[in-house]
Formats: structure tokens, sequence, C-alpha cells
């Protein structure tokens, strides 16, 4: 079976096409949650944000844009820009609740709970630790270093030259090696 | 570069078909719909008490006008606002269909409660929030955010470990925070009242409505144009009429079961 292209899948959507939102999601919701979560180190807020991400997707789909034959990069700007917006008192209340307590855990649960806490701790820390860098920097850093994209991806993601996400990025490396993070 | 590899986190398989649904039940409700310059508008992002407009009134705004999120450089937010408002010619309106945004509350609800029956809905100008009923336990499903909202079900006749003034918290992509709590008014009582005085300074006090299978309901909502300062922590409660309340931590603004605070 031949697969849709995504030029064709965009040109659906942007007629109203429901049916090209939910196939754009089966192949691209992986990877935009993974971004989400680097971005929000807490995986509700990740899969709110990737949610939130399609149905602004589908919001905005007269301006769906695919950069060499692909969605995805004008998908990770959706949701850098999602992430972005997350309001300073839901990160507030994210810091809130994080320092509640558990409630007891289920034994059958409680190993795979332990490694999401963990892998939302390490993340947090990963945060913190580029913390300092202005945000286009820290844009740049997630796109390119963590979710894998090239820098002309990331350029179309981000709607900026790509020199300008090179710059960024050797920016960003440099800080970082400053501070010793 | 330094050390700074991130966790891989993939999305389990549960996760991607909640969201998937939350995706599609979107679609689904926006057919549904009349476009939004027929419906009733939102008050959005100031603190406005709850109005009882009836005790079963069905529709309610669609919140579907949150910041501009698409990539930069793409036309501006006001380009945008203008495009949206003017509906589209290919696609008739129809401003005689009421727009019913309670109907994902009875999926939503039962897949929380499972048997959920109706009791009540109430309707103010931002959302409406539905009771529901299942054997002797009761939940409510918000719809003041684009997003649904079920709490955890409760004891109908009291008591359990859930604290029974507990809110949920919500956070429109628009800004803001909606904060609701509702519950069973108890037997007996006449002067019934719950009163929250929030970390923003906002009080809001309970209004009341009978449902169909003669219970009465109470329901407080907050819609607060500062996330962070009506969230700073957690508000304050007195009861009249009632058991009395103990005080709300940070985990009861957390009401919330069918997604993440």
């Amino acid at each position: 079976m031949t697969r849709t292209s995504e030029a064709d899948l965009a040109q659906r959507l942007r007629a109203g096409d429901g049916d090209a939102l939910t196939e754009l999601y089966d192949r691209h919701a992986d990877r935009i949650y993974r971004h989400c979560f680097r971005l929000t180190a807490d995986r509700a807020y990740a899969e709110d944000a990737t949610g939130t991400v399609f149905l602004e997707v589908w919001r905005h789909r007269q301006r769906v844009r695919v950069h060499d034959g692909s969605a995805l990069p004008w998908l990770y700007g959706v949701a850098t820009n999602v992430c972005r917006n997350l309001t300073r008192g839901r990160r507030r209340h994210l810091r809130a609740v994080a320092r509640t307590p558990w409630p007891d855990l289920q034994p059958d649960h409680a190993e795979r709970v332990v490694e999401r806490l963990d892998n939302e701790q390490r993340m947090r820390e990963v945060l913190a630790a580029v913390d300092r860098l202005p945000q286009r920097e820290r844009d740049v850093l997630a796109l390119v270093v963590w979710s894998g994209l090239s820098y002309d991806d990331a350029a179309a993601a981000l709607d900026v030259p790509v020199g300008t996400v090179r710059s960024r990025l050797s920016r960003a490396r440099r800080r970082l090696e400053q501070e010793g993070a | 570069m330094p050390d700074l590899i991130p966790p891989d986190e993939p999305m389990d398989d549960a996760t991607r078909a909640r969201v998937r649904e939350r995706v599609v039940s979107h679609l689904h409700d926006e057919h549904r719909r009349p476009r939004r310059g027929w419906l009733v508008p939102v008050a959005a992002a100031v603190a406005v008490g709850v109005v009882v407009a009836g005790a079963v009134a069905l529709g309610g705004g669609d919140r579907d006008d949150g910041g501009d999120l698409a990539p930069a450089g793409t036309p501006s937010s006001s380009d945008e606002t203008d495009q949206t408002a003017t509906p589209e010619p290919t696609e008739t309106p129809e401003p005689t269909e009421t727009p019913d945004r309670t109907a994902g509350c009875d999926r939503e609800t039962r897949a929380v409660l499972p048997g959920a029956q109706r009791s009540v809905v109430l309707q103010d100008d931002g959302g409406a929030t539905v009771f529901y009923v299942s054997g002797a336990q009761f939940t409510l499903c918000d719809t003041h955010d684009a997003r649904l909202t079920v709490h955890h079900p409760k004891p109908i006749a009291g008591g359990g470990e859930r604290n029974p003034y507990e809110l949920s918290t919500e956070f429109p992509d628009a800004g803001g925070a909606n904060l609701v709590a509702g519950g069973v008014v108890p037997q007996g009582s006449t002067d019934f009242e719950v009163t929250y005085t929030f970390p923003d300074g906002a009080v809001e006090s309970s209004v009341e409505v009978a449902g169909d299978d003669g219970r009465r309901w109470w329901l407080v909502v907050h819609q607060a144009a500062d996330a962070g300062a009506a969230t700073d922590g957690p508000p304050t409660v007195a009861v009249r009429g009632g058991p009395p309340a103990r005080p709300l931590d940070l985990v009861d603004i957390c009401a919330q079961a069918n997604h993440g605070c």
C-alpha cells in the first residue's frame, strides 16, 4: 500500500479533512510527545500538550507547512510554542504538586511509577542545567540536540534562517561549557 | 558539550489512545457545533461567579480562541482572528442549532464512574457543569474549558477519603485558571452554603440547584484571570449548614480524574 505523502495530507487538512489530522497524529504523536516531555519534564503535561498541539494544528490548518516532504518540522514548531506558552501559574502549580506526597502505590504499578518519576526527575535536572540559556537557544538545543532535527528542519520549525540555528546552538554550547553544566 | 542527554520517555499505548480520543472527540464536537460566530460569547479572563440559568440548560461557549501557537512567520494572530471570526463561505452556519458541549461529558464521565446518569446541568456564561449519579456515588463534569474536567467520584452520603470540598483546577490555553467544586447538599439543610476564599483574594459562594432525581446540589466555579495568583496555594473554605470543612491542601485542588493537574 502506498503511504500518503504529507503534502497530500496537508492539502486534505487545509480542506477540512479530519482524517488527515488523525493520520498526522498517528504518524507523529510519539515524537511530539517526547519533545513535549523534554520541554516540560512532566508526563501529564506532555500528554496535555500533545493533544493541544494537534488541536492547534487543526485550528491553524490553513497555515500547515510541509518542509522537505514532511509536516514534522512545522509540528515541532507548534509544539515548541504550545509548551512555551504553558502559563507561569501552571508551572508554579507543577512545582507545588511535585512537593506533595504521593499516594501509596500498588505493587504492580510501583516499578513503572518509580521509573516515571525517575525520568521526570532526571529531565527536571537537565532543564535546570539549561535554565539560564535564553529561550531561543533552549528551543534550538531541544530541537537539534535532543530531538535530532537537522539544522534545516529546526530552522523550518522555528521559522528562522539556518544560520540563526547554527549561531544559537553555538552560543548555547559555549555558555554551557563556560558554566560547566 | 556537557552531558545533557534527556531520558527517553516514550508515549505508551494508553496515552497515545487517550490523546487520540481527545483529538477525535474535538473533531466530532466541532462538526456538531455551529461555527463560533454564532456562539454565546464567553466571559473569559475575568473572575465571575456562577449564575444558575436553569435546572436543565444545555450548551455553552466554545473556548476556541487561545493564543496564537502556530510557528512564527505565519500570518499574525490578528489576521487569524479576523479569519476565524468570519464564517467561511463553504460552511453554512446553523444559528438555530443549540451547541451542546455537555454531550462529551456523558462519555468522559462514564469512563470515570461507570453507569453514571445525569442529575442536573448548571449553565452560566462560561460553560456548563453536569452532576452525575451512579449507585451511591456522584461526580461532576465541567465544561468551562475546551477540555472537559471530570471529578473523582465521591459518596453521596458523605465521608470517604477525598476532601468533600476539593476543587479541580484547569488552566485554559487562553490564560487564567478555572477552579470548580461541587457536591450534594446535606439532607435537611435549609441554609447550606460553601464559601471559598482564594489566594488571589476572590471570594466565591456556592449556588444551589435541585436535580431531576430530587437531590440538591451545590456548585462553586472560580474563573480567575491570573492563574498564578489564584493557585498560589489552596483556598480557605467555610461551610454553613453542613459538615465542617477540613483545611484544603494542595492535593485538594486537583480533584480531576480524567487529566493531569
